[in-house]
């Protein structure tokens, strides 16, 4: 039994590397916020699509201090004030999600967020 | 917004009414403007000095009374908790083509000022049978300067009601702007805070008056801290003419309540002068126009200006007659008091929790200088190093690598340190010869910028 077990766990293990890891690079979604743009400066408001049960990081990057928070969409949450770190929320529910930070704006800073099947 | 709409379209019923007697005038009205500026996008925190072109009420006649406040995007008033006009000045510009209109300072073009305030919220108000003089066809515009209290982004728009006599002759008044630090660029001035107990700081200008004419209205525009202004007659013993005290809120007024706080809070009225008599003055006579502040402290950037109205007459007295009966001072409020508060400002910052905290001092650790002269960089949005220690006497230069502008403003500290808003390229420099803590910031981004000075004896 003693010498069974970590064969058993090194196997589970393995198969949940297996599927995590591959997994985890498809289902996450890196998402810039910098002064004051989301995605990329010059791109005033843009929108990004992702597939339901996405993760989507939020990535502070500017020197400002900045928030992501949706005005409209069908689940409403919002990140806390941030100027580094990161902010990630799995996308369960599909839908389009108008996302500002509430900082700068949403003549200043938005984004739409699509979540599809 | 409309309730108010309601009372001017009454008040000028009224008056409708009372002209119907007076054959001469059965033409005449009066009527109530109320317009409304551009929308200005605020960030949280952000501060704000619009320069723009507004409507005008697009009649001629007599300006007799105006006032203005913010609203949102939906029309509905904003409070100093969110954003707070810190002042705002309307400009005639005259017509295009026409002949131009001038400030106070002689040679000074950019159009001329003809009413403005500030945290004192005073409407203009001129006695009756006077009014500003104003053409159809004229151009407006306005100069503010708007302060956002919330971290959450604002749109504001600036509504001001114009109350005009149309259709009348009245007599006319012109708008003069006596700054006590005269006609400098700028028309703020620092205060060093290097005045004994009960020292009282004053600046003065003399102001030379551009015709014959009776002074019937004035207000006056200063900041916290200030005692008072005065504009004094030279040419008879240098008599106080005008004097101007301001009313501080009470502890639990909003302007205290506001955070953060990113300036002394300044004065919730200070005055109104009116007299339907006047105070006579003659073309060329000088005024001695002062601002009092408290001089133990060290205060950045304030002001101390006199709006006066004087209406023409070349009749008026050249003797020193006694003050007119009618004169009268008029208070927008009375819940205050007179002294005004010490404040000491704190700095801030974002805490954890991603809401906005007083602090201490900024994060990193303390770097300990014994050179002469130490560098600062404004970078990032940050002040790198964000903790210094120097030696007394020490050369501090801030140097500006941002493409945006930052200022140094002194929040608390023994000696006053303010540096203009200036962009990638500018440098500051002051020697520190007081010991103490100097705690600064920029007040355009008042969380992510601080700094923290020790002067060492």
């Amino acid at each position: 039994m003693r010498r069974a077990l970590p064969a058993t766990l090194a196997i589970a293990v393995a198969a949940t590397v297996a599927v995590a890891v591959p997994g985890s690079s498809a289902t996450t979604k890196n998402v810039k916020v910098g002064d004051d743009y989301f995605v990329r400066v010059g791109m005033p408001f843009p929108t990004v699509t992702v597939k339901r049960n996405t993760r989507v990081r939020w990535q502070f990057r500017g020197d400002s201090a900045h928030d992501v928070t949706v005005r409209k969409g069908p689940v409403k949450f919002a990140s806390k004030a941030m100027t580094e770190g990161s902010y990630s929320r799995k996308m369960t529910r599909r839908g389009t999600y108008r996302i500002l930070c509430t900082i700068h704006g949403a003549g200043t800073q938005s984004m739409t967020l699509r979540v599809t099947r | 917004m409309r309730g108010r709409g309601v009372i001017g379209t009454s008040c000028a019923l009224a008056l409708l009414a009372a002209l119907a007697l007076a054959p001469a005038s059965a033409s005449a009205r009066a009527q109530t403007f109320t317009l409304k500026s551009k929308p200005f996008a605020l960030s949280g925190f952000q501060t704000t000095f619009p320069k723009v072109g507004v409507p005008t009420p697009r009649h001629s006649g007599y300006i007799t009374q105006m006032d203005a406040w913010l609203v949102d995007s939906r029309g509905r008033r904003i409070t100093i908790r969110d954003v707070m006009l810190h002042h705002i000045v309307f400009i005639n510009n005259g017509r295009r083509g026409g002949p131009p209109k001038n400030t106070s300072c002689p040679g000074r073009s950019g159009g001329e000022p003809f009413w403005g305030t500030g945290e004192e919220k005073q409407p203009l108000i001129l006695p009756r049978g006077y009014g500003y003089q104003v053409a159809k066809r004229e151009e407006w515009s306005m100069q503010a300067m708007l302060m956002s209290h919330s971290l959450q982004a604002h749109v504001v728009r600036v509504v001001y009601r114009v109350r005009m006599v149309i259709g009348a002759e009245m007599k006319r008044v012109k708008p003069l702007w006596l700054r006590a630090n005269g006609c400098t660029n700028h028309p703020s001035y620092d205060i060093e805070g290097d005045m004994p107990p009960g020292g009282v700081h004053q600046r003065e200008h003399l102001w030379r008056m551009p015709h014959n004419g009776r002074i019937v209205a004035t207000s006056a525009h200063l900041h916290g801290s200030a005692y008072g202004m005065t504009i004094k007659q030279p040419r008879c013993e240098d008599r106080t003419l005008i004097e101007s005290k301001p009313l501080y809120g009470y502890p639990k007024d909003a302007v205290y309540e506001a955070r953060p706080v990113l300036h002394e809070p300044g004065p919730i009225a200070t005055g109104h002068f009116q007299s339907q008599t006047g105070l006579p003055v003659r073309a060329g006579e000088m005024l001695r126009v002062t601002g009092l502040y408290d001089g133990t402290r060290p205060h950045p950037r304030v002001m101390a200006i006199a709006h006066v109205y004087v209406a023409f007459d070349d009749d008026a007295p050249r003797a020193c007659l006694p003050p007119p009966q009618d004169a009268r001072i008029h208070w927008t409020r009375s819940d205050g008091r007179s002294a005004a508060p010490v404040m000491t400002l704190p700095i801030h910052g974002l805490g954890k929790d991603g809401t906005v905290q007083e602090i201490e001092r900024p994060p990193g650790a303390e770097v300990f200088a014994s050179e002469p002269r130490v560098r600062v960089s404004l970078t990032r949005e940050r002040f790198v190093p964000a903790n210094l220690s120097v030696a007394r006497g020490t050369e501090v230069t801030w140097n500006f690598l941002d493409p945006s502008l930052h200022n140094v403003t002194l929040a608390a500290g023994p000696r006053h340190v303010a540096s203009a808003n200036v962009g990638r390229g500018a440098h500051y420099a002051r020697t520190l010869n007081t010991p103490g803590t100097y705690k600064l910031f920029c007040y355009l981004h008042p969380i992510t910028m601080t700094q923290v000075i020790s002067v060492r004896p």
